[in-house]
């Protein structure tokens, strides 16, 4: 039912630490550790693995209550501000949004919500390139992904950019048929289907 | 990728590739709507194409009549991907931009394994599978060729052979259209072979069917003519030997041909009749009242003279004057009817003073034997009113002798006489709606094969041909008609005509046809069967498949 691979911790990036039925939040073991936009990554313990696409990446103090203040002067570059204050980094963390698109369940993929969050402090990793060539068999989470806000698209276009990465035999024929499903759910946007195939076409033309 | 999203998931028992699409709407009379699925390409598509639809209990089969193009939404018409973008095209192909095939549902099968086609009844439900007919299903649709049917040609894009019913093509009158240049000609050769063919195969005497040709242009006997390469193929004769004999109307053709003729036909003028001057009224340029003279003529001189006696009439002669007087009959019209006798009998070697009847006999004698008879014209095959004054002289003469023996039979007097079919070309002429009443043939036509007559037509003009004998002509054999009124007078009554429409007026000019009704299960487009290289007779002796047939063939090369 779990996910068994990596349990004991390898490829781990980071914890859940908010969590809804449709979107949760990991913290980053690594100061700038979250994956790429778009990534599908895997809570991998803690119930039923659920899958989610990063939708938004954010680096800020740990304590909300004392923001960062600025430093250096406008002649300092980064690493000197950096290496003047040296307790910067540990001040800081890197959080990362993920929604969410699936989960498994009896062994097999299923592209729809699961029956509850992910539970609090489960880690999550990426998903390895065959995981990632399985998930995107089925594109019935697009709906998921849509409905995620006003950075919906961009979200989509780098998820898919990223998924036609993970399958190198045939990258041109999944973003077809990737695209034929989206047309699907956007046949009466056209406009903004066009927004997302602009941000794919690339990949497909190579 | 086995599947694009959940609509579009296909069953695993079909493979990929014969997969058309879905059934998305449509009725029984209009015919159904399939969307076709996204992988398979609009301009693979075919009009006249058979498709299978799988529904939950029966299995359909229909035929692509029409394709259209349209969009799930206009916003996507609105603003069409650029022609250079080759990826937003195929992602919005089959999408939301997607093709329509219209099907017309012709017949079904149950479910179970012996169940017979049957006509359809209903349509299958929305969302039934369809997909490209296999050649089994065709080929279990339309029979095999074997004694009672015989093989006509292929489906578009397919192998297997479309089978025309031997039993069902003789009970009624047929017809092969189809405007000048499309094949008529080859096809009705191929259909006589078979039909004399199978004829012989029968072992009930009662189905063995005989036929007379009236060979306008020489092109059934011995051999015709072929536009192209080589313009000479076999004919009946040498590809069938005893089963036909070849009558000439024209010795001197005949002997400058270099074919033999088992008789030269004449036409005695006591033969000759008003009512068959009322069938030529048209193409003699007579008026009404010069066909009405001569029926006071015939009345008046009898039979044996009247022909001569109306060639005879001087209007300036005072005998004369006064029996056009006491007959009724105004000048103007004895001089059209004259003016029309002079060219029906002029030159004409094949009419004779006396001696009617033998000609007839001499062609009974061989059709009650069960031997067909090829009529050849010779040089008058171009000479209409001739033609058409032989074909229903000979054809009352002979209708009534069938009418005779088959009343007798009927009375227990001697046996029925064998099923005849009477091949005419230009039938149009024949059977137009003004004359249609009147000839010979129109009778043959509306009494059905009650004195086992029937007709072959063979036409370019259906449409000049009087509606209800062309109800009556039970399979239509159709090469491409461009005429709109052609079109509509072969579909008439017809049920899913509009849509049988597209297929008829998208046919290749040469060697297709589209053929519906009696003789075949559902209408279907064939690609014919070639006919006069080698091959094509060693094919068509195989199928007579005797040693004789063999012996014949090698005997001809």
């Amino acid at each position: 039912m779990n996910e068994p691979a990596h349990a004991d911790g390898a490829g781990s990036i980071g914890r859940v630490l908010e969590a809804t039925i449709s979107r949760f939040t990991c913290v980053c073991h690594a100061l700038d550790g979250a994956p790429p936009l778009g990534t599908l990554v895997l809570v991998f313990e803690g119930g039923p693995a659920v899958y989610g696409v990063v939708a938004d990446i954010r680096t800020q103090s740990i304590d909300p209550g004392r923001p960062l203040t600025p430093r250096g002067g406008p002649e300092d570059d980064r690493e000197t501000v950096l290496a003047q204050n040296p307790q910067i980094p540990a001040l800081l963390q890197t959080a990362f949004e993920a929604i969410v698109v699936g989960h498994r369940r009896d062994g097999g993929v299923r592209r729809y919500l699961p029956d509850s969050p992910p539970r609090i402090y489960a880690r999550v990793r990426a998903c390895t390139a065959a995981e990632t060539a399985e998930f995107f068999h089925g594109f019935e989470f697009l709906p998921l992904l849509l409905a995620a806000g006003p950075l919906a698209d961009q979200v989509i276009a780098a998820c898919l950019r990223r998924a036609a990465a993970a399958m190198p035999a045939h990258p041109r024929a999944f973003l077809v048929q990737a695209g034929r499903a989206l047309a699907h759910e956007l046949a009466e946007e056209p406009e903004r289907l066009a927004a997302v195939f602009g941000q794919i076409r690339s990949v497909a033309a190579g | 990728m086995t599947s694009v999203n959940g609509a579009q998931a296909f069953s695993g028992e079909v493979p990929l590739s014969l997969r058309l699409g879905t059934v998305i709407g449509g009725s029984l009379t209009r015919g159904l709507e399939v969307r076709l699925a996204p992988e398979r390409s609009v301009e693979e598509m075919a009009a006249g194409r058979y498709v299978t639809i799988q529904g939950r209990t029966q299995k359909f089969f229909g035929m692509i009549t029409d394709v259209e193009l349209r969009a799930t939404s206009d916003a996507v018409l609105r603003a069409p991907p650029d022609p250079d973008d080759a990826f937003l095209r195929e992602v919005l192909t089959g999408t939301t931009a997607y093709a329509v095939l219209k099907v017309m549902p012709l017949l079904r099968v149950a479910g179970t394994a012996d169940a017979k086609p049957e006509p359809v009844k209903t349509v299958p439900a929305h969302f039934s599978e369809v997909r490209e007919a296999t050649q089994q299903e065709v080929a279990q649709i339309f029979g095999d060729d074997d004694d009672t049917h015989f093989v006509i040609g292929s489906p578009l894009d397919m192998e297997v052979k479309v089978c025309l019913s031997y039993e069902r093509f003789i009970e009624r009158s047929n017809g092969i259209f189809g405007k000048s240049g499309t094949g008529k000609t080859f096809l009705t050769r191929h259909i006589l072979a078979h039909l004399i063919q199978k004829a012989g195969a029968q072992r009930d005497a009662k189905k063995r069917a005989v036929n007379l040709v009236f060979d306008m242009h020489n092109e059934y006997g011995w051999e015709g003519s072929y536009e192209g390469l080589g313009g000479k193929v076999k004919g009946l004769k040498p590809l069938l030997g005893n089963a036909v004999v070849v009558m000439t109307l024209d010795e001197d053709s005949s002997r400058r041909r270099g074919v033999p003729y088992d008789t030269a036909v004449t036409i005695a003028h006591d033969e000759i009749e008003p009512d068959d001057l009322a069938v030529l009224q048209e193409t003699l340029n007579l008026t009404q009242n010069a066909v009405e003279a001569a029926q006071q003529l015939f009345r008046r001189y009898g039979r044996q003279r009247w022909l001569r006696a109306t060639l005879e009439l001087d209007e300036n002669d005072e005998d004369s004057k006064r029996a056009l007087n006491e007959m009724g009959i105004h000048a103007s019209s004895i001089l059209n009817l004259r003016r029309g006798l002079l060219r029906l009998t002029r030159n004409k070697d094949f009419l004779v003073e006396s001696g009617g009847g033998r000609s007839v006999q001499a062609i009974l004698k061989h059709l009650l034997r069960g031997t067909s008879v090829v009529l050849e014209f010779g040089r008058y095959g171009n000479d209409l009113p001739a033609y058409m004054l032989v074909a229903n002289v000979l054809t009352r003469r002979i209708h009534e002798e069938y009418r005779r023996r088959t009343e007798a039979a009927q009375g227990g007097h001697g046996d029925d006489p064998p099923h005849l079919i009477i091949t005419i070309e230009e039938a149009h002429k024949f059977l137009s709606p003004q004359v249609a009443r009147q000839t010979i043939f129109g009778e043959i036509a509306r009494e059905m094969r009650k004195y086992h007559v029937t007709l072959l037509v063979i036409d370019q003009r259906p449409s000049a041909i009087d509606e209800e004998v062309l109800s009556q002509i039970a399979t239509k054999i159709t090469c491409l008609l461009d005429n709109e009124k052609d079109i509509d007078a072969v579909l008439g009554g017809v049920s899913g005509s509009r849509e049988l429409r597209a297929v008829l007026a998208k046919l290749e000019s040469k060697q297709q046809a589209l053929i519906l009704g009696h003789a075949v299960p559902m209408p279907v487009v064939v690609r014919t069967e070639e006919y006069g290289s080698t091959d094509s007779y060693a094919r068509f002796l195989r199928r007579l498949g005797s040693a004789t047939a063999d012996d014949l063939y090698r005997a001809e090369e």
